[in-house]
């Protein structure tokens, strides 16, 4: 207690303007809270098994219900410490002050408001080290590799060993493929008869025109995504000019039957789930990320031919042994060993696929461990049978066996969802802007007083409505919106500024206050309405210029240019403009009233 | 005799006629002037021995404090200066528009080292003519000049300059100590000093044993002292207090204006100090001057005037007797108007009579005297009259 007594006195007496903040009491509570975060996330994802359900974007960013947990705490922290912060205002009680110690006030008001808001964000960060850790990007891609191995001797779905699946060896790497069942829709050229359906190889070719062209209609029909159809709709990749179309034609079919195998076969297995992180599939900027997926596909695909193709044994039962022990790690459940496993995938000679694993376990556990010593090939699915009997393959068998891949994939999928870092990055700056809105409006009310903000708040709303109606009125009479919106907001926005600044006496203290509080607050949506105003601009003439895709042709807009630093470069502008407009509030304070 | 050695002087006699409570105050008052850090020390430390012993006076103490005196002698104080005004307004008025109540033409000029006490009844403008000086509310006509020994740099240091009490202070929040230090870190004093000073002034306000107490433990009186305290530690040149009486029970309010009176005498920090207050007589009796409000005018030649013309004598009694009672008692002397408001009698006497010779006629008769007193030159005959 001493030491705490000591220590404000200190602060107390050499700076005021911290003491009367509580920042450095504020910062340590909040650097506490944050420890107690960040453990909680490092521990979230302790045991793999926490990693066996599939976490969803909420659930990323919720984490068992910790940005509630989170939540709550910001509010009981920062609701504490507005009790003792407002017991003391040097700037109402007309001590000495300059523009640097309001500056400062409101900085360490943004400073608390973040350190007590963000412990969300410590929970994030402490899962991300935690999986960085056991998950090494280094140790995550042999694994990736040690699954991908092994993934052709899953045996987990009848229809991946198919012979459309097929991209190893060439030509099957290059040419696209699709099925069909109508005869109508395909294509011109030989197919393969495989499962009843036609399976045909081909290769495509792109046509560049132009909508003006009098072939136009016919090259749509012809174009491979409406073969033949007569009701086709204008294509399809991003045009180069704005009349400019690429259509994507049927180049040539190849009669691929003497490589082929209709039957169902290892050879046929071209999955590569597990060679793809999934951040990278779905974020659309990594497209140039395929091609190098297709390598390492190819190579894998490669291992797994020749080692069937030399028949090796022993190569096979090291690929599942080394599974099964990633399966372990994973603390993945199963209840087939190597060796029952082996003896279902070691076919030699064309390495048919005659039996399946389940992958998941029955929702009966102790039915499958009860069998699971005689679990080996026992249910004779007839329906399978009379299906291969066309291809003359041997009897498919149903088994018991199981192996929980969904378990095993969700692993792999939340690795790659919980180790990219962009939701914490949107979650960073969207803190950042919360806590930079609640300063503002606490500078607001420790400058001016609770009846002004709530008067600026009010008029905040009635300008809203007047927006509101204004954007009726233009959309109603066919004025551009994309312009006369903010247009009219920035004509408020100046007109909010200036008019308290040249009105002198005529204006009383109180409605000052009220403009003053409206600037302090909507300083920042003002300069990213400019920023705004200027990028739309940009954008007309771009268009106008170079077309829609002017961006193809390296030309940015103003927001383009600045992209996600326009967060960074609005935040120092509010900070220089608070810094500057302090002065505006000294000497709003010291206006009389009446 | 320089100012400061008749202090001196002045603490010596009171400490010799054992005034020790009157003597110690003053003694604070004359350490106070030096700004000097080894001197408040030693106040403080005698302040709490004192505390400490209040029932006793240890002849060791005296003898310290009376060692305390001669070094305080020692010590060379340049004068603040008393000249300038530091408020001239010139023909001030304010009209409000809601309610037609006008304030003014009033020219005032509050010099430092001076008390002026504001009177008037309810209504009349006090409130806002000490605001219009504190530049808290704007005025319609005239011209207000500040001169302050160090010109302030902007309008927000003029205003942090003119300290305003408003009549219903703020709620003070947290240790006592801890606002009053707030009060002068803010001011950019030394830190080492801080602590120092803020007990200098708990001891001459005399709050050394409620300096641990919360806001909501203290009485009215001791509020408005501490607000004292936090105001005086701004060591201001000029002090605008409405109603610091107000609420203040009678030992309270004699307390407080004896405190502010030697305060703003100061030699080395001179204040100006303006007091509005309904307590007439204990404003009149520390007051320099009586500026008197009615129906928001107020004009100081008029008034001066009306002082040096009406010189009669004006007396204003409690009797335990009717009026015609009273009336035949006072026609022996030159009794021009005698008036009953209900509660007391004002007797107005057109000669040069004086106050003995009254005080002589009513001792010879048979009425009892509840309450007498000669208001001539108080404001209070503006009042009843």
């Amino acid at each position: 207690m001493n030491f705490f007594h000591r220590i404000n006195q200190y602060l107390l007496e050499r700076y005021p303007n911290i003491w009367n903040t509580r920042l450095v009491w504020m910062l340590l509570i909040a650097l506490g809270i944050h420890i107690l975060f960040f453990t909680g996330g490092y521990f979230t994802f302790i045991t793999p098994a926490s990693l066996h359900q599939q976490l969803y974007d909420f659930d990323v960013l919720n984490g068992n219900g910790a940005m509630l947990f989170a939540i709550a705490v910001t509010i009981i922290l920062l609701v504490l410490w507005l009790v003792y912060l407002l017991k003391n205002n040097a700037f109402k009680n007309f001590y000495p002050t300059s523009r640097g110690k309001i500056f400062l006030s409101f900085f360490y008001y943004l400073v608390i408001i973040f350190a007590c808001s963000t412990f969300h964000m410590s929970y994030m960060i402490g899962y991300k080290t935690f999986i960085h850790q056991k998950y090494p990007v280094s140790k995550f891609e042999t694994q990736r590799l040690t699954a991908a191995r092994a993934a052709p001797f899953l045996l987990l779905n009848i229809e991946d060993y198919n012979l459309i699946n097929r991209r190893y060896p060439s030509p099957f790497d290059t040419l696209e493929r699709r099925n069909v069942t109508e005869p109508e829709n395909m294509l011109d050229g030989p197919s393969i008869v495989a499962h009843n359906e036609r399976i045909q190889f081909f290769t495509t070719k792109e046509i560049i025109t132009t909508t003006a062209d009098s072939n136009y209609e016919q090259l749509i029909r012809n174009s491979l995504n409406y073969y033949k159809q007569e009701d086709a709709y204008t294509e399809v990749k991003p045009a180069l000019k704005n009349d400019t179309v690429i259509i994507t034609m049927l180049d040539k079919v190849f009669d691929v039957s003497h490589l082929a195998d209709t039957a169902y076969t290892l050879f046929n297995y071209s999955n590569n789930y597990f060679l793809k992180d999934v951040n990278n599939i779905t974020d659309p900027s990594v497209m140039a990320l395929h091609p190098q997926l297709q390598d390492r596909e190819q190579l894998v695909l490669k291992e797994t031919y020749e080692l069937l193709i030399r028949k090796d044994a022993a190569g096979i039962k090291a690929r599942l042994n080394n599974f099964m022990k990633l399966a372990d790690e994973l603390m993945i459940k199963s209840n087939i060993s190597v060796d029952q496993w082996f003896n279902l995938v070691n076919q030699p000679g064309r390495y048919r696929v005659d039996s399946v694993i389940n992958s998941y376990p029955s929702y009966n556990d102790d039915e499958y461990y009860d069998s699971a010593a005689a679990a080996t090939a026992e249910t004779v699915d007839a329906a399978a049978v009379a299906a291969d009997a066309a291809g003359n393959v041997r009897v498919r068998r149903e088994t018991r066996y199981f192996i929980d891949m969904i378990s095993f994939r969700n692993v792999f999928d939340n690795v790659d969802e919980l180790r990219a870092w962009h939701k914490l990055n949107d979650f960073l700056h969207v803190s950042i802007w919360i806590a930079f809105g609640l300063a503002s409006i606490l500078l607001a009310f420790r400058i001016t007083s609770l009846k002004s903000v709530i008067f600026a708040a009010v008029a905040a709303g009635l300008l809203g409505i007047l927006v509101a109606l204004f954007a009726m009125v233009s959309g109603l009479s066919n004025a551009n919106i994309e312009f006369s919106v903010p247009y009219f907001l920035l004509v408020l926005a100046l007109a909010i500024f200036i008019i308290p600044a040249v009105s002198g006496k005529g204006m009383s203290k109180r409605v000052k206050s009220v403009f003053m509080n409206l600037t302090i607050v909507f300083i920042v949506p003002f300069a990213l309405l400019i920023l705004g105003i200027i990028s739309a601009h940009q954008n007309e003439y771009f268009i106008a210029k170079y077309g829609v895709d002017y961006r193809l042709k390296d030309h940015r807009t103003i927001m383009d240019l600045l992209g996600e630093n326009v967060s960074w470069v609005l935040l120092a502008f509010g900070l220089i403009f608070i810094f500057f407009y302090a002065q505006r509030m000294k000497h709003w304070k010291a206006l009389a009233e009446g | 005799m320089s100012l400061s050695q008749i202090r001196i002087e002045e603490v010596r006699a009171y400490f010799r006629h054992q005034d020790y409570a009157l003597a110690f105050r003053r003694l604070l008052d004359c350490a106070m002037d030096t700004q000097d850090m080894a001197i408040y020390k030693l106040a403080i430390k005698l302040t709490a021995e004192r505390e400490q012993h209040k029932e006793t006076i240890d002849p060791a103490w005296v003898a310290a404090c009376l060692e305390l005196l001669d070094q305080i002698a020692t010590i060379p104080l340049q004068a603040g200066n008393t000249n300038e005004a530091v408020i001239a307004g010139e023909k001030l008025t304010k009209t409000y528009g809601h309610s037609g109540f006008s304030l003014g033409p009033i020219s005032v000029q509050i010099r430092k080292g001076q008390v002026y006490g504001l009177v008037g009844e309810n209504g009349n403008g006090k409130t806002t003519l000490l605001r219009i000086l504190a530049r808290e509310l704007f005025y319609n006509q005239g011209k207000i000049n500040y001169t302050f020994s160090k010109a302030p740099a902007d309008d927000y240091d003029l205003r942090s300059k003119l300290v305003y009490i408003p009549q219903r202070t703020q709620k003070w929040y947290g240790s006592l100590k801890d606002n009053l230090k707030f009060v002068l870190a803010n001011y950019g004093l030394q830190p080492q000093e801080i602590e120092t000073r803020v007990l200098m002034m708990i001891a001459r306000l005399g709050l050394w044993n409620y300096k641990d107490l919360k806001w909501h433990q203290l009485s009215s009186g001791y509020k408005m002292r501490f607000e004292l305290a936090r105001t005086l530690l701004r060591q201001p040149e000029v002090m605008l207090l409405d109603e610091p009486l107000a609420n203040l029970d009678i030992l309270a309010q004699q307390m407080i204006l004896e405190d502010l009176r030697y305060i703003s005498n100061s030699i080395t920090n001179p204040i100006a100090l303006i007091l509005s207050s309904q307590q007439l007589y204990e404003v009149e009796k520390i007051s320099d001057k009586v500026i008197f409000l009615k129906n928001g005018k107020y004009n100081h030649q008029e008034q001066e005037q009306q002082e040096q013309s009406e010189r009669k004598l004006i007396v204003e009694m409690d009797v335990s007797s009717n009026k015609e009672q009273l009336q035949e008692v006072l026609s022996t002397l030159a009794l021009e108007k005698l008036t009953f408001n209900g509660g007391q009698f004002i007797a107005r006497f057109s000669d040069p009579v004086t106050f003995s010779q009254v005080l002589q006629t009513l001792g010879h008769s048979e009425l009892e005297i509840v309450y007498i007193r000669n208001i001539s030159s108080s404001s209070r005959r503006f009042f009843v009259a």
